[in-house]
């Protein structure tokens, strides 16, 4: 069997003093999309700071390919290969859309340069010397996922990338995501948008309470409409094309 | 008229002084939420430094003194943070006391090496003569430091602006977890801007020295100065060092000139205001 791209294997993280994550153990397979879904609160952002090196695991285990990375700092877990696209987009303000893509710029005959990412997003570029704080959400939202892509990382991940946005700009960033998974790239997607996240994704995992409860194809939680009513907290629907 | 001629170039000068004091610690209080309050003694030591340096090597100019002493306060700084201070990251009051503490320690070094006599650093020679100018008389070393400050400002400025390394910098000040997690060495950069720093206040106190001579208490006078500039023009932004330091500078030698007694009322009123109206300073664009 193959190496997964991301192994969380039994990981413990504390934000303050509660107890957030109870041992989450999943595995992102290579050049896959795995959906992480659950209600607010139960750990999918921990989980996503916890393997970014932001919040330190306090026991398990966490492999990209075959390194383990959970006790590097966030800077080395970066540069080994994972992209974040944090929650809120965290873009630098007070950075133009150039310098906020060039501060992370790493690779020797990267992939993902400056050009390609604004061959991805051609909207990028007509703003490229505007100060990323005065883009709209949207924009921020590409720079975000053109930010973690200059690191030309192996897996990426992906906290909320459809918050707050207009139904135009989320559909434009969903073809984004299965463009990227695609060309081969493995991506941990946390997704508040169900009906988006079982478009986008191979694999699904419901976390609830700290602990992943379900773990399956995108087939079987369609199938499952309780599954969803009981962690997700919304009736199923089937996605409409 | 001289008077005003004079005040005015006297003000500029020690406006230009500030801003190498207050350029260094506006940046690392901006980047690393660090009141670096050994920054004035950096100011001394980089002083005294140069004053021994031409003491005992004769024919050393106050540029090169001015060189070394920057390079040798960029290391002592350089240490001071990798070893000290990065052990205390979070700790703002433990910062507070230790870059205090570590203060009285130059002073006192200080103090025990060189005597309590302060010592004038001698003007370039060509400096060293007045320059006439539209029929005023200026002393051609105060213009030379107001020059200086200024391509320091511009040399900063084109660093922090216009290349990659000073994006990183801002990037950090913005938002140092997300600056860590898109791989961007933070804690290699700290170190180097608080080299940068130190390296700027050492050569600065050097650069002083034939305006305000190194003497015992330069620290002193020196740190408070610099704290009203960065509050007076926003923590971490180099154009509001540099327009605070001019501001304070002016406001500092006219009132010193005008009204002796009340030169601190002067100083520290604008900063009140500005504190009470402007929370960020003038240039400000982050809660501190």
């Amino acid at each position: 069997m193959a190496t997964d791209a991301l192994t969380l294997d039994n990981v413990h993280a504390f934000y303050g003093d509660s107890h957030v994550l109870q041992g989450v153990s999943l595995a992102v397979p290579q050049g896959q999309v795995l959906g992480l879904l659950g209600r607010n609160g139960v750990g999918k952002t921990t989980c996503i700071s916890t393997v970014a090196g932001m919040v330190k695991a306090r026991g398990g285990s966490i492999y990209l390919g075959d390194r383990r990375i959970e006790a590097l700092g966030s800077e080395t877990i970066s540069r080994a290969g994972i992209g974040l696209v944090p929650q809120g987009r965290r873009v630098f303000p007070s950075l133009t859309v150039q310098e906020n893509l060039s501060v992370a710029r790493r690779g020797a005959k990267p992939r993902w340069t400056i050009q390609t990412v604004f061959e991805l997003f051609p909207r990028l570029q007509e703003r490229r010397r505007q100060l990323a704080g005065w883009l709209s959400g949207g924009e921020q939202q590409m720079l975000a996922i053109g930010r973690a892509l200059m690191g030309n990382p192996t897996v990426l991940l992906m906290d909320e990338p459809s918050e707050g946005l207009a139904p135009l700009i989320i559909a434009e960033v969903g073809r984004t995501i299965t463009r990227l998974r695609d060309e081969g790239m493995s991506i941990l997607l946390v997704e508040q948008n169900i009906r988006l996240a079982l478009e986008l994704a191979d694999h699904i995992v419901i976390m609830s309470a700290g602990r992943c409860v379900f773990s399956g194809g995108v087939e079987d939680v369609r199938s499952q409409p309780d599954l969803i009513e009981t962690h997700l907290g919304v009736a199923a629907r089937r996605p409409e094309h | 008229m001289q008077f005003w001629v004079a005040q005015t170039l006297n003000s500029l000068a020690f406006g230009g002084l500030l801003f190498l004091l207050s350029s260094g610690f506006s940046l690392i209080f901006g980047l690393m939420r660090l009141a670096n309050l050994t920054h004035g003694a950096l100011f001394m030591l980089g002083a005294y430094i140069g004053a021994y340096l031409m003491r005992a090597f004769p024919g050393t100019s106050l540029w090169m003194a001015a060189l070394a002493s920057g390079i040798a306060v960029a290391v002592f700084g350089g240490l001071l943070e990798r070893f000290v201070l990065r052990r205390l990251a979070g700790n703002a009051l433990g910062q507070v006391l230790l870059t205090l503490g570590i203060a009285f320690i130059i002073s006192d070094g200080c103090l025990l090496v060189f005597g309590g006599d302060p010592i004038p650093l001698s003007t370039p020679r060509w400096l060293a003569r007045p320059v006439f100018l539209w029929g005023f008389i200026f002393p051609a070393y105060r213009l030379a430091v107001v020059v200086l400050a200024v391509c320091a400002a511009l040399g900063l400025h084109i660093l922090l602006d216009r290349t990659r390394l000073g994006a990183m910098i801002r990037a950090g000040v913005d938002d140092m977890a997300m600056a860590r997690a898109v791989g961007i060495p933070v804690s290699a950069i700290f170190t180097l801007v608080f080299c940068l720093g130190s390296a700027i206040a050492g050569a600065g106190g050097v650069l002083a020295g034939p305006i305000l001579s190194a003497y015992p208490g330069l620290d002193g006078d020196m740190l408070p100065l610099a704290l009203i500039v960065v509050i007076l023009g926003g923590v971490g932004s180099i154009t509001g060092a540099f327009v605070g330091s001019f501001i304070i500078g002016a406001i500092y030698t006219f009132g010193i000139a005008l009204l002796p007694d009340l030169a601190y009322v002067i100083l520290f009123l604008p900063m009140i205001l500005v504190i009470a109206i402007r929370p960020n300073g003038l240039f400000g664009r982050m809660a501190v």
